[in-house]
């Protein structure tokens, strides 16, 4: 088995997986905004981030060290969590599958874990973060999760789906009205690749 | 503020009588004893809506609108707060002391000086350094150490922060006829001027 090699800073941005004036009530404009600039943002930032990192010798002070390090963590994390988010979009929004049948499991009902999933993101309403509906590798739950920046995700978590609550996500077309916001995220949200995550993360439980 | 959210501040900190540009990643940050006097709200409701992800021409904006009048007028009133009051301690007002700087200047100038670290014993027991140029006596002993020294050149006396003990040794051996006095601030105060300390052995 080999492995990458590391600090190379030439990562490239994954285009929208959907055509970007096709969503239900998120304009193109916007989610042409948030792609090039705030995930292609991430990702060039990134790259300037590993091409500093890679010429680190012993001599650089240690805050320096522990900065570049941070702002590593904040772009790689920001780009994976893009990229998943903008994969789970771009469809009917109409849950079906497994992921429908253990949400009932978990949650007494599926749409009891989406009121869960909601007011977790009006809890961020007017700031910045991401909700996430994890699989916890360790213990096989599902976890709806909270974070207030790029860098807070579950240690062991799988995600599953993924909600953009920064405010490059909706202020553009709905201003203040998170609501407004949830509604057009869960109207395009692409189950099939929900499905197929979970079934990905289900294997790798089982390999562990 | 790539890829972040919060605030950019420039804050009145009256510990230190300075101005300081700073950022807060979120509403709860800020420099502990601070009066904000410019604030830049760096979150994307800020600018989202008209500049998108334009934060250049947002930035542009912001300081094209500044209301400096108000921004003076907080400064204004800033500034009337008072830094936190200096050590009092009338029990040593009598009794003169000399700052680390005018001790090393002392040294560098050749200029013949008695330094005497008396710092506590359960203190110098785990010390790991002392001034360059001083000899560490026992404050507790003072009675017996007090005569090698010389009424003739001046001596200093200096305890771990500069509160007490040095203040109390100078005290006494002034009163015994000694040119002594206390250094300032201590052992610290020296290392904070970055003065030659040695191995304490």
């Amino acid at each position: 088995m080999t492995v990458p090699a590391a600090l190379t800073g030439d990562h490239r941005m994954l285009p929208l997986p959907f055509v970007a004036g096709s969503l239900n009530g998120i304009s193109e404009r916007m989610i042409t905004s948030h792609h090039e600039n705030n995930y292609g943002g991430a990702v060039r930032n990134l790259n300037r981030t590993e091409q500093e990192l890679a010429q680190i010798t012993r001599d650089p002070p240690p805050l320096l060290v522990a900065a570049l390090r941070e702002r590593e963590l904040t772009f790689r994390k920001s780009k994976a969590l893009h990229e998943a988010y903008f994969a789970n979009l771009g469809g009917d929004g109409l849950r079906s599958g497994a992921i429908e049948t253990v949400l009932g499991e978990a949650y007494g009902s599926s749409s009891r874990w989406e009121e869960h999933f909601r007011a977790t993101g009006s809890g961020l309403g007017g700031g910045s973060g991401w909700v996430m509906l994890w699989f916890e590798l360790d213990t096989g739950s599902l976890r709806t999760a909270w974070s207030g920046h790029h860098t807070q995700t579950l240690a062991t978590g799988f995600p599953l789906l993924v909600m953009d609550m920064y405010e490059h996500s909706y202020q553009m077309d709905f201003g203040a009205a998170v609501p407004r916001y949830l509604d057009a995220f869960f109207a395009n949200v692409q189950w099939d690749e929900v499905n197929a995550r979970f079934e990905r993360a289900q294997r790798l439980r089982a390999a562990l | 503020m790539t890829g972040d959210a919060g605030w950019i501040l420039l804050t009145y900190v009256p510990r230190d009588g300075r101005l300081i540009n700073h950022s807060a990643s979120d509403h709860a940050e800020s420099i502990a004893g601070g009066i904000p006097i410019l604030a830049l709200d760096m979150y994307e409701h800020a600018y989202h809506i008209e500049y998108g992800a334009n934060t250049t021409a947002y930035i542009a904006a912001f300081m094209r609108n500044i209301h400096w009048d108000a921004v003076e007028a907080r400064y204004t009133d800033a500034i009337k707060v008072l830094p936190p009051r200096s050590l009092d301690q009338p029990e040593f007002k009598d009794v003169p002391s000399i700052t680390p700087e005018e001790v090393q200047e002392m040294l560098t100038s050749g200029k013949r000086v008695q330094i005497i670290d008396t710092r506590p014993r359960h203190y110098s027991t785990r010390a790991q350094d002392i001034v360059e140029g001083a000899v560490w006596r026992d404050p507790e002993r003072l009675e017996e150490w007090m005569g090698s020294l010389s009424k003739d050149e001046p001596v200093v006396t200096f305890c771990v922060y500069g509160f007490h003990i040095g203040c109390q040794s100078a005290a006494a051996l002034r009163r015994a006829g000694f040119d002594a006095r206390y250094m300032a601030g201590g052992h610290y105060a020296w290392k904070a001027i970055k003065g030659p300390v040695k191995l304490f052995e």
